[in-house]
């Protein structure tokens, strides 16, 4: 019906053929997902997969509302646009191992918004007390076994420093070895499979960089930084979904501008489950992303643009979530570091809460901001 | 004589300047007994006024609770409970703070000696001065001098007591603000065992001199109309290891 597979293989940049075959998967997406949401809702109210203010600090103030909406609303996304892409869109060259990605991603969020509720408190130990064990345990094996993973206890601790969450769910360090695992796979399918083009970095305005194998260090991090990046911007009602349509439609117009079919489709895909998703997402929200989709998406957001060569252009294209996670950066530098804080409140959205902007303002000013950029990552691509 | 901007933060700590509300004393918080790491100046007891009042403003807004609609013992109540409050040397640290940045335009925290054991500490030190700087630091040689004859004492001198406390396990310091006509003014951050969890905090008090030709201990000391045994203040001045008066140096 598609055609997918031919198409695949060859098609010319700007080709109209392609993007109506897009708009078609963009409104099959946003159907789909539309009309199974009120089953998902179901779902999550029986299972109790809802906020709820014993178990979520957050849950304060005028924030108490949102206490019983349904988490892991973010199943709507990837649920659908899997299905979409491997019933229609399914190819092991391309959209396999974005698929996989933000399947890994997806299914650590899933863990960590379980744990979250039905969870028990988990605790690690402090530096210092792993430092005095290394000393005085009474087993010599085990003195050394502290002592040689002092650099990996010290790690924990300082990543610790980023977590967010009631100490129930999974923990930072835990969170960014999946997300490692994730963007390795990632980076063996650029460095391995792709070719040898991919070696090579495009840099906006200046051709390509070669970087040879640096390339997998790289792809990790965008991988692991973006899925983060999303993830801390799902903190207000509608302000990721609303902020990723405009991400991965800007990723579906540059994948169409080179005529990339199997990305365009894909990036197409998961704008429609986006939209569907978003009109439920609005405050007052009938459920909420939940780690599930956020760290699902940021993966895919990060992989798609890689795979296209425009990993430059991801703080651009997504350039709500990296604001988000660098003010959470600089708030912990600043707090840890200097004892004050540079903030009211990280993320940046909880800074424009605290000044007194209403929950819609800064949800649709970071929106508009986002598209702003997404059109300036689009203009910088066609260069 | 203290500095404009001295007695200010002084009058801020004893009364903390909220928005239409007044007279809600700075409470005493120290961080040896919760040991918080790598935390927020104001919630390690070394706070300035207008950091702590922005913690609270904070805090309140993520609890839902209109600071408005509370009353001066209830805003105190939640600094105790919150953990603000502020601790004899961060407080004596931020008036001399002031006063000599407007006095001598001297940044006395970043002159402050601060001994170290280690290279690491150094970094950490280096970066969180005022966190640091205690009991023992502003006593040190290097920051202080000794002021051999009590009666000469004047304002921003300090009245420090080492191995104090029940156990001898404490240190405290007391800032002079004045000394005229026989009477030596102090002000404090302190907790006393008789004022319970919330009465405690930033407070003044004087030593009238009765007896000149004996030492600091055998005046008159007067808090919050106690003297003698019933002045805590006092009694941790009388037991002491060491008790001296020194005056900041400045390197």
């Amino acid at each position: 019906m598609f055609e997918i597979n031919s198409m695949i293989e060859a098609c010319s940049p700007f080709s109209v053929h392609l993007l109506r075959q897009a708009f078609i998967f963009t409104m099959a997406a946003t159907v789909g997902a539309f009309l199974w949401a009120p089953f998902l809702t179901k779902i999550l109210y029986k299972y109790k997969i809802t906020r709820r203010s014993e178990f979520d600090f957050t849950l304060r103030g005028e924030r108490r509302k949102k206490t019983g909406t349904p988490i892991m609303g973010g199943l709507l996304i990837i649920i659908t646009v899997t299905v979409i892409t491997v019933l229609f869109n399914w190819s092991r060259e391309y959209t396999y191992v974005p698929i996989g990605a933000m399947g890994i991603a997806a299914l650590l969020g899933a863990a960590d918004d379980l744990l979250n509720i039905f969870g028990k408190k988990r605790r690690i130990k402090k530096l210092s007390h792993i430092i005095k064990l290394s000393h005085v345990h009474k087993v010599w094996y085990i003195r050394l076994w502290y002592k040689l993973t002092i650099p990996w206890a010290a790690f924990r601790r300082f990543v610790g420093m980023f977590g967010s969450h009631p100490g129930k769910g999974i923990l930072v360090h835990e969170k960014l070895f999946f997300q490692g695992l994730a963007g390795a796979i990632v980076a063996w399918w650029i460095y391995f499979k792709l070719g040898s083009h991919w070696h090579s970095i495009w840099i906006p305005f200046d051709g390509q960089i070669h970087l040879g194998w640096l390339i997998i260090p790289l792809v990790i991090f965008f991988v692991a930084f973006t899925a983060n990046a999303v993830n801390f911007a799902d903190g207000l009602d509608g302000l990721a979904g609303g902020s990723l349509i405009a991400s991965f439609s800007g990723l579906a117009l540059i994948s169409w501008a080179e005529g990339r079919p199997a990305f365009t489709l894909l990036n197409a895909t998961v704008a429609g489950a986006l939209l569907a998703y978003t009109y439920f997402n609005i405050k007052p929200a009938r459920f909420q992303m939940g780690d599930v989709g956020s760290l699902g998406l940021g993966t895919l957001l990060a992989v798609n643009a890689i795979a296209i060569n425009k990993t430059m252009l991801i703080p651009i294209l997504g350039f709500i979530f990296y604001i988000e996670i660098f003010s959470v950066i600089i708030q912990v530098i600043s707090k840890r570091l200097l004892g004050k804080r540079f903030f009211k409140m990280a993320p940046l959205h909880h800074h424009f809460e605290f000044r007194g902007w209403s929950e819609e303002k800064i949800v649709m000013r970071f929106w508009i901001i986002n598209v702003f950029f997404v059109i300036v990552g689009v203009w910088m691509a066609l260069y | 004589m203290l500095s404009k901007n001295a007695k200010k933060i002084i009058n801020n700590y004893l009364s903390l300047p909220f928005k239409n509300k007044g007279g809600v004393q700075c409470p005493y918080f120290n961080n040896a007994r919760s040991k918080q790491r790598g935390q927020l100046r104001s919630l390690v007891g070394k706070g300035t006024p207008k950091e702590i009042i922005e913690e609270v403003e904070i805090l309140t807004k993520q609890y839902g609770i209109n600071l408005e609609n509370l009353n001066t013992e209830e805003i105190k109540k939640f600094l105790v409970e919150h953990n603000l409050g502020i601790e004899c040397s961060g407080f004596i640290t931020n008036v001399l703070q002031q006063h000599y940045l407007e006095k001598d335009k001297i940044n006395l925290i970043k002159k402050i000696f601060i001994p170290t054991k280690n290279f690491f500490r150094k970094i950490i030190v280096s970066f969180r001065k005022i966190e640091n700087i205690n009991v023992k630091a502003l006593a040190n040689p290097k920051n202080s001098i000794l002021v051999k004859d009590w009666k000469k004492v004047q304002a921003g001198d300090l009245i420090i007591m080492l191995q104090t406390g029940p156990n001898n396990t404490r240190d405290h310091i007391i800032l002079i603000t004045g000394n005229e006509l026989s009477i030596i003014k102090y002000v404090h951050a302190r907790q006393w065992s008789s004022e319970g969890k919330y009465h405690h905090g930033v407070q003044t008090g004087e030593i009238k001199v009765t007896n000149p030709q004996k030492n600091l201990l055998n005046q008159t000391w007067t808090e919050k109309e106690k003297q003698g045994e019933n002045n805590e203040t006092f009694m941790e001045a009388k037991n002491a290891k060491i008790l001296e008066i020194r005056r900041i140096k400045i390197n």
